[in-house]
């Protein structure tokens, strides 16, 4: 098997309406890379269609819903399996660009990052609300609390994990607050970081697909829970 | 006084969070539901104990409200405790669908290949 250095995750929930469309963006700018899909037990025919409708990509399935932090740890440790040096997390609904993959790579290769973050703030957050805006600033400062790292955007869900140089990383929440997780695991595995700039593209699909602010309560009660109960 | 209650509070509030939260001291929380039930056996027994007791820790009213705030931290405990361990079976659960994941891993080429497969044969 050639090993391929860079591979690609994209966490699958019920998206069958876009995932074929973000697939062949995806492939056109980056065929060289393995692309690695986990179904997150979608109740829609996300799983057929992608195994129908596509060539040369690895589809993994939970048979049970966990949440997107679990399908993303079946990622990596399916990577780690096929010896990928540099994992990109991607989303499944279309907000982020290909485009911004490359320079993640590189700049991995250049400084030996252990983790690198993908920042609306730094790069472009087309069709964002003002309100998102000042949410997601003051998510950051509960994140600066929290792991004591000081971010400028803290659930985003683009990165690059060096995992030839961390291959012990792993996430234990299951849900949203895996963001908030894999800031604490910066911390206890003393990983080189640093942020770049990604775009973010909010389509009216995204919009609805991507989760409410609500949900950030749920988050806040997992990270805290989290921190008691080690 | 005021000192002392918000110092008894906190060694009560770490002492529930051990209990609560940790893995460890299994025992000490059996131990102390163990107590709980002597002690409710013992009040149903003798409720008069429970007035002298209530009066030595400075609760105003009948031994029944000391009672009553014993039963709503054990309550708290025992919710505590089955929200731990409803996380852990969580933990394990996602082990193994992971791993039945990673097991039935599939590549959509294999789809293409095995089609030419019957073509040629």
């Amino acid at each position: 098997m050639s090993k391929k250095e860079v591979g690609i995750i994209i966490p699958m929930f019920n998206e069958e309406l876009v995932i074929i469309e973000v697939l062949k963006k995806l492939k056109q700018v980056r065929p060289n890379d393995t692309i690695i899909i986990v179904d997150d037990g979608s109740s829609d025919n996300s799983y057929d269609v992608v195994k129908k409708q596509t060539s040369d990509v690895y589809l993994l399935k939970h048979n049970v819903n966990l949440g997107q932090g679990a399908a993303l740890q079946t990622g990596i440790d399916f990577a780690k399996k096929l010896n990928i040096d540099y994992l990109i997390t991607f989303d499944s609904d279309g907000q982020h660009s290909p485009m911004d993959i490359q320079p993640f790579v590189d700049k991995a290769k250049e400084g030996d990052f252990g983790i690198i973050l993908g920042s609306r703030f730094l790069g472009e957050a087309v069709n964002m609300s003002k309100f998102k805006h000042y949410f997601l600033k003051v998510s950051t400062y509960f994140t600066w609390l929290t792991s004591g790292i000081r971010l400028t955007d803290s659930h985003n869900g683009f990165r690059l994990i060096n995992l030839k140089k961390h291959s012990n990383f792993e996430m234990t929440h299951n849900g949203m607050s895996h963001a908030s997780e894999i800031i604490d695991l910066i911390h206890s595995n003393k990983m080189t970081y640093i942020e770049m700039p990604c775009t973010i593209i909010y389509s009216d699909y995204s919009k609805v697909k991507g989760q409410s602010m609500f949900n950030s309560i749920n988050i806040v009660l997992d990270v805290l829970f989290g921190k008691v109960s080690k | 006084m005021i000192i002392l209650k918000i110092f008894l509070s906190l060694i009560v509030t770490v002492a529930f969070l051990i209990l609560a939260f940790s893995s460890k001291y299994v025992y000490f929380k059996k131990l102390a539901l163990f107590f709980f039930y002597l002690l409710a056996i013992f009040f149903v027994i003798s409720p008069e104990s429970a007035d002298i007791l209530s009066t030595f820790l400075g609760i105003k009213s009948s031994g029944s409200i000391l009672i009553l705030y014993i039963s709503v931290g054990m309550l708290f405990l025992f919710f505590a405790n089955l929200y731990m361990h409803g996380k852990k079976m969580e933990r394990k659960f996602t082990l193994l669908i992971r791993e039945l994941a990673i097991r039935e891993a599939y590549k959509t080429e294999d789809n293409k290949n095995k089609k030419d497969d019957k073509a040629n044969s």
